[in-house]
């Protein structure tokens, strides 16, 4: 942990915009663990936000919420919110033992309901979803795999990683040999990645488990997920 | 549009449920105050349009995670504008800070009177604090703060080497923290 002054002046600096790059992503990764240094930071935030007022406004080009609507459709970006709130539904209907229809019809409908992903759903028995998640805790990352195109999509929703660690996922498949097998490492724990499954029949992928785990930078050095890994299924995403 | 605080709480809210509409409304209201402060620090035009559409997709999947009783909504906004803008600039460094931000005073149809009030009374209070900073350290602070000064470009701005330059801020800032009492 810091000292206190020293976390004082981190906190102070990092708000006033004044330490390099490698310093503020240093700062960035380590307020999510820290939780003294994160109330230090949002202090000097509300301390010289006033300062803002002094910045006049300006236009940008009239075309900009478009490209930002775009973007949002072709990364399937969602609001994490309604992410957690839909996985909270998930739970109820567990809890309920309505049973795994149940579960997929929910996040169907969700999904509808937001016409986020509905463009993306071409061939729509093709799609498939995943959550991983620590016991009852808030989702950490959502999988949707379209099987006609072999790809999948990860996003993030609540993922947060000691500093010099990295997100790896892994499939595990009795056709695959006894052990998992890495897909490679997340390229951000903020946006979403997408990887190509090629090599594996949608069979095959429908029937297998997938896990995330925390690796050193570059990846497992066993070649094996660490201990702690977050595991899940498929469900089809539409009936 | 003005649109007041309560307003942009609300589009926030729906924002959060992925209504589509809502946050259309919300980058309407609040897109000329965050291109302001994405621009001041980016410089460039095409730069801050393209860090201004980043920032807005964050707004958009981290809508959900503003909490009214910690601050208003739009610095709420701004704070992720400026972080990102920050971000990014120390990534591009050296930053070209001869250059002047190509900012206008547009009217701003997001900006309310009552929003102003309310902002105005904290900036009272925080300019009598700077106030009492030395001229060249307010200088510093400012110039890092709106502008996205690095050390170093403080350093060769104030002609003073740059350990010199973190003892200023570092002093600046606690006096400030004192002078604010909070």
């Amino acid at each position: 942990m810091m000292a206190q002054e020293e976390r004082e002046n981190t906190a102070a600096e990092y708000v006033l915009g004044t330490l390099d790059a490698t310093e503020r992503s240093a700062i960035s990764a380590r307020r999510n663990v820290d939780t003294a240094l994160d109330a230090e930071i949002a202090g000097w935030e509300q301390r010289l936000s006033p300062l803002l007022e002094q910045v006049g406004s300006a236009r940008p080009r009239a075309d900009l919420f478009a490209a930002v609507e775009q973007k949002i459709e072709s990364e399937q970006i969602l609001p994490k919110a309604s992410v957690i709130s839909l996985r909270r539904q998930v739970n109820i209907w567990k809890t309920a033992t309505v049973g795994a229809a149940a579960i997929a019809a929910s996040i169907c409908a969700f999904i509808v309901s937001t016409g986020t992903l509905a463009p993306q759903l071409t061939g729509q028995d093709q799609s498939f979803v995943a959550v991983f998640q620590d016991n009852d805790k808030l989702p950490r990352f959502v999988m949707s795999i379209n099987l006609e195109r072999r790809e999948l999509t990860i996003r993030p929703v609540d993922a947060s990683l000691p500093e010099g660690k990295t997100y790896q996922l892994w499939i595990k498949q009795d056709q695959l040999g006894p052990k998992p097998k890495s897909l490679g490492l997340l390229a951000s724990k903020e946006a979403p990645s997408r990887k190509a499954l090629d090599q594996f029949d949608p069979g095959l992928l429908k029937a297998a488990t997938f896990g995330i785990s925390i690796e050193p930078e570059g990846g497992s050095v066993t070649g094996q997920p660490s201990p702690g890994a977050l595991h899940s299924k498929l469900i089809p995403a539409v009936f | 549009m003005a649109q007041s605080s309560a307003d942009l709480i609300a589009l926030l809210d729906r924002t959060s449920k992925g209504d589509r509409k809502a946050f259309a409304a919300l980058y309407d209201a609040t897109n000329m105050k965050l291109f302001g402060i994405v621009l001041r620090i980016l410089r460039k035009q095409e730069i801050a349009e393209e860090i201004l559409q980043e920032v807005y997709v964050k707004i958009w999947h981290r809508s959900g995670d503003f909490r009214a009783n910690r601050g208003s909504p739009i610095t709420w906004m701004a704070t992720i504008a400026r972080n990102h803008s920050l971000d990014e600039v120390r990534k591009r460094a050296p930053v070209f800070v001869d250059e002047p931000a190509a900012i206008e005073n547009v009217a701003d149809p997001g900006k309310t009177p009552e929003g102003r009030v309310e902002a105005s009374e904290d900036m009272n209070r925080l300019e009598i604090c700077l106030s009492q900073l030395e001229e060249q350290k307010r200088e510093a602070v400012m110039l890092a703060y709106l502008d996205g000064y690095s050390r170093a470009e403080l350093s060769e701005h104030l002609g003073q080497p740059v350990n010199t330059v973190k003892t200023w801020l570092h002093r600046s800032l606690k006096n400030l923290k004192d002078c604010l009492g909070k």
